[in-house]
């Protein structure tokens, strides 16, 4: 334990220590009983994952109960993707709920909402959805050693620099220090296991479709375990975090499904996606990204890019 | 087109150095500020309507009564919980108290994950929660804390936030009531300027804080949530910016923990400020004019190298010791000497005593005992070890070599050597004189070549000059060469890499296919060396030797020291070359502009500790606060402030457009920054369509007025509490909207 002021030595710290911890402090106004739950210190992801995934299932189950009136959803986040029905018989259903959730997250994007004077505005406020969207501009382009504004990059290692004496010290830089300079404006090369990165759910569908046989049995059992689980959640009702978890049973459900037969899934609500996931195969027009759920970022980007293909 | 506008090129003159600066910044002290006032009183006296305000901040929290002027609690949200080995019990620590100890500070966590707003470490959030009821003296008699509470969060809090904050205050601190609030709409609030014909105040807030920036539009005291916006920014990303900065300028420095985020946090607010004119002012900032005025100089803790001075007094005794100590040894020396000398002469004695009692023995085999007994053989041998040992004593002669004159043949086995051992002696002794010859007759060829030279330049100064000059030319090329030539190995495809492969396999194949080899020859011999340039091959193929490694290429010193030969010789006899045209004079630090940003207008001695412990901060000021107004520079893919809040008043739905930018204000630390209003007015002013009317105002305490306006809403009695009860029936996430409030999803 290193004191910080050289006035105090071990005993007038431990003396300081004893004063300032909390521990021995008595609090009654805490309540004796509470526990808290376990794992609830979740990152920010997985709060914005689960939540995303919470407003799907309330879409889906509205839609398919047939019991209320088909909600606009605005989160703009891929409302519209769950509301395309994959038979094509059962598409002009849809089409009112399609407008509407067109219409909403138009308005997201572009502010205009019903009435705009109000704060009533649903569920549109989002965390994700008050993130700011890329510049359109063109960046201006600074030495990344200096600092001041630059004329050149570098062609081999891509870093910007100012002048000819600035030059020779970037030439001068070892990989991992080019790296690092390179990593304060997030222009570095990162190296990722393919693993990490989870397939589209389009790939994931085909993947499922394609190989896989063996597994197609036991994945079929989960299924069934999955549902039953479910049902008899249902009726507990039970806390939201073992619906997360029930939800992820019901996903592994879908694959195993959709690589069985499509048939069997149409019963249950959850089933949906993956009828869908089979339709997007059957007609390969379809747009694909109607099912990516990139972080907006990445989506405003991938966006920025075909408009810039259009122009 | 560049975005600014180059200096015409200074000039080429050596620039004085400048004094050393007059004010040194030093890095701030943990900022322990004593333990925090527990305050019991003001809970007995209070009803139980007195509510609890607690901005629940992420660069402090503050909390208070709703009826203080100020928050009476302010500390960071950070706890230290860990169990002391020694003492053998849990310890925990919060807020500001965490920096009186050095294991408290490195166990400290924060309740917000790095880099983002949401609340994430609820242990922390407790044990805060803990301190702050603890410190306001609530006592618990009521059940739990039975006060209402008020809390602050950010923007578009997800819903697992909210109901996780719920559950601990209606759960574990039974309180009764508990509402939410935006910080920066509080804070808003609490500066009402006065709405427009009556109705409520407009305008847009822009609340730059620590985590992040939020732009939120209020109509008619209104926040229009829809339209709002946050930009992944705050003054925590700027302090995590300036040690990445500070990291890859000085290599070495920040890693040995030497230096905490809070005093990175404190040269942040102490030395940054927001650029009026960036690129304007940044191409101006590492000039040398005025640059001692820019760089501001922070002195890291170092320690001083000692370096012992010695008197002379003690230098004297050590000399002393050491002709002592020589002296010694001498004597040491000669008295071993003397004694193996008498050592010696007394076996002399000894084996001639037994000489004398062999031949006097009366038998043969008494004579063959006594020599049995000292190991001889017969009595031959005997004679020789005395006729060696009588040689031996004789002093030695001054090296002669009269065997070589004698043919092998006279000579027996003994001689033959002897005489090559002359031989040997002879020869070294020639090639010394040799050698010296030598020495000899090239000074005199140097002194001829000086003279011929002199003569020369004498003779016809100008073309003498010329050649100087060719030849200082000449020498600067080679220098360029062989550092091309280094750098081209570098690059595996580069000729000159290509071309040392080469080399290097023909040098380890088995038969090399050289081109000196001729036919005829001995197959084996291809030549090589013959050519004192093939040597240069090894040299050729030898790379990884860097600059760094302190020992130079004995060619790069032998380039260098012609090259200074060459530019002494130009400054004696060429007018027109002055000290300014050395190679020395141009590549001096004065010029360099990356010393102008690592150590400023200054010197700098890598051997001194001082110096190596300096931190020099200039671009960096306004480079750190500059990222809000163009993200890109940190590689944040968002767009800047001014372009967010042009594109949001563009949008067609947004209503009284023309209003919101009559009252822009400012909120949170980041508008703390020198500069940072004018700045946004001027960019806004240029973007906006001429007559819309500018005009920016901040808070009259951008850190503290969140939490005023949390307890003058308090005070008013806001309606927006969930209750108890509510919250029992309702859920987790069950929040009464209201104008401070942000948005139930």
């Amino acid at each position: 334990m290193a004191p910080i002021t050289t006035a105090s030595n071990e005993e007038t710290h431990q003396a300081l220590l004893d004063t300032l911890d909390m521990q021995k402090v008595e609090k009654p106004f805490r309540n004796p009983n509470w526990k808290p739950p376990q794992r609830r210190n979740k990152s920010l992801k997985q709060i914005l994952s689960e939540a995303q995934r919470a407003q799907q299932s309330i879409i889906n189950t509205q839609q398919n109960s047939g019991a209320t009136t088909p909600q606009a959803a605005t989160d703009g986040e891929g409302g519209a993707a769950a509301s395309l029905n994959p038979n094509p018989a059962q598409g002009s259903q849809d089409l009112s709920r399609l407008v509407l959730e067109k219409n909403a997250a138009a308005g997201v994007q572009n502010g205009s909402l019903a009435v705009p004077n109000t704060i009533a505005t649903g569920p549109s406020v989002t965390y994700a959805s008050i993130q700011a969207g890329p510049s359109t501009k063109k960046p201006k382009k600074y030495c990344d050693i200096t600092g001041l504004p630059a004329k050149y990059t570098c062609p081999k290692t891509g870093l910007h620099y100012f002048n000819a004496e600035m030059y020779k010290v970037v030439k001068g830089l070892s990989t991992a220090q080019v790296q690092e300079y390179l990593a304060m404006r997030n222009a570095h090369t990162v190296l990722k296991k393919l693993k990490d990165q989870a397939p589209p759910a389009v790939q994931r569908g085909k993947q499922a479709d394609q190989a896989k046989l063996a597994e197609q049995t036991k994945l079929a059992e989960q299924a069934e375990l999955a549902k039953q689980a479910k049902q008899a959640e249902l009726a507990k009702q039970a806390e939201l975090a073992e619906q997360v978890k029930q939800a992820e049973q019901a996903k592994q459900a879908e694959l195993a499904e959709q690589a069985k037969q499509a048939e069997q899934a149409k019963q249950t609500p959850q089933t949906k996606k993956s009828q869908m996931l089979a339709a997007i195969e059957a007609y390969p027009g379809l747009e694909k990204n109607v099912f990516d759920q990139k972080p907006f970022e990445e989506r405003t980007r991938t966006q920025k890019a075909l408009n810039k293909k259009q122009t | 087109m560049p975005h600014f506008i180059l200096p015409i090129l200074p000039d080429s003159s050596r620039k004085p150095p400048k004094t050393p600066p007059t004010t040194t910044y030093h890095l701030s002290d943990p900022p322990f500020h004593g333990q925090l006032p527990t305050d019991t009183t003001t809970f007995r006296h209070s009803s139980p309507s007195t509510a609890i305000v607690i901005d629940n901040g992420s660069s402090s929290v503050r909390a208070g009564w709703h009826t203080d002027a100020l928050p009476r609690l302010q500390f960071p949200p950070l706890m230290a919980r860990y169990t002391d080995r020694k003492l053998n019990r849990k310890l925990t620590f919060i807020g500001s108290e965490i920096y009186f100890d050095g294991t408290a500070r490195g166990q400290a966590r924060n309740i917000y994950e790095a880099g983002s707003n949401i609340v994430n470490n609820w242990d922390v959030q407790e044990g805060v929660l803990d301190y702050v009821f603890a410190k306001l003296g609530v006592d618990g008699h009521g059940g739990g804390v039975d006060r209402p509470v008020v809390m602050t969060e950010p923007l578009a809090t997800p819903g697992y936030t909210r109901k996780t904050m719920s559950e601990i205050l209606f759960e574990l601190y039974h309180v009764p009531s508990a509402a939410f609030g935006v910080d920066s709409l509080f804070s808003y609030d609490y500066n009402k300027g006065g709405g427009i014909g009556g109705r409520g105040q407009t305008g847009l807030v822009v609340s730059s804080a620590h985590m992040s920036t939020h732009l939120i539009p209020v109509v008619d005291s209104k926040p229009l949530l829809a339209h709002a916006t946050r930009l992944d920014w705050g003054r925590a990303q700027c302090v995590e910016y300036l040690t990445r900065l500070l990291k890859s300028k000085y290599p070495g420095l920040l890693t040995s923990g030497k230096v905490t985020d809070t005093q990175i946090e404190d040269l942040v607010r102490g030395h940054c400020y927001v650029s009026q004119d960036y690129s304007g002012e940044m191409i101006k900032m590492l000039e040398w004019t005025g640059l001692e005025d820019r760089d501001h100089l922070v002195q890291l803790p170092y320690q001083e190298k000692e370096v012992v001075q010695k008197t002379a007094e003690e230098l004297k005794i050590a000399e002393e010791r050491k002709r002592e100590g020589g002296r010694r040894l001498q004597e040491q020396a000669a008295r071993m000497r003397l004694e193996k000398l008498i050592q010696k002469e007394q076996e002399l004695e000894f084996f001639k005593e037994l000489q004398v009692n062999v031949q006097n023995a009366p038998t043969k085999k008494a004579a063959k005992e006594l020599l049995d007994e000292e190991e001889f053989r017969d009595e031959v041998q005997l004679d020789r070890r005395i006729k060696e040992m009588e040689k031996s004593e004789e002093a030695a002669e001054p090296p002669t070599y009269p065997l070589l004159d004698i043919p092998d043949e006279d000579l027996d086995e003994d001689g033959i050597r002897a005489k090559r051992a002359q031989r040997l002696l002879k020869s070294n002794h020639d090639a010394r004189a040799r050698a010296k010859a030598e020495k000899e007759s090239e000074k005199a060829r140097q002194a001829e070549l000086q003279r011929r030279d002199d003569a020369y330049r004498d003779r016809d100064p100008e073309s003498w000059v010329s050649d100087r000059r060719a030849a200082r030319l000449a020498t600067l090329q080679r220098i360029k060469d062989r550092d091309r030539f280094k750098a081209d190995l570098g690059n595996r495809k580069s000729q000159a890499s290509q071309q040392r492969m080469k080399n290097i396999a023909n040098l380890a194949s088995d038969n090399p296919l050289g081109r000196k080899r001729r036919r005829g020859q001995n197959p084996d011999d291809d030549g090589f060396g013959a050519d004192d340039a093939d040597w240069a091959v090894y040299r050729e193929i030898q790379v990884g030797r860097n600059a760094e490694d302190g020992e130079e290429d004995d060619e790069e010193e032998d380039l260098a020291a012609q090259l200074k030969a060459v530019e002494a010789q130009l400054l004696k006899f060429d007018p027109e070359f002055t000290e300014q045209s050395t190679q020395e004079a141009q590549r001096d630090w004065t010029k360099s502009l990356q010393h102008a940003a690592l150590r400023g207008p200054y010197p700098y001695d890598a051997d001194s500790a001082r110096e190596s412990a300096q931190i020099h901060l200039n671009v960096e000021r306004i480079r750190v606060p500059e990222v809000l107004f163009q993200p890109s520079i940190a590689g944040v893919d968002q767009a800047g402030i001014v372009e967010l809040i042009e594109t949001l008043l563009q949008s067609p739905s947004l209503a009284a457009q023309g209003d919101l930018t009559r009252d822009i204000f400012l909120t949170g630390g980041y508008t703390l920054f020198p500069g940072f209003g004018e700045r946004l007015g001027t960019e806004l002013r240029a973007v906006l369509p001429v007559e819309a009317a500018v005009r920016v105002r901040r808070a009259g305490d951008p850190v503290l007025d969140a939490w005023r306006g949390a307890a003058r809403w308090a005070e008013e009695g806001g309606r927006g509490f969930v209750t108890r009860a509510e919250w029992a029936e309702k859920g987790g996430e069950y929040l009464w909207e209201h104008n401070l409030g942000d948005a139930f999803s």
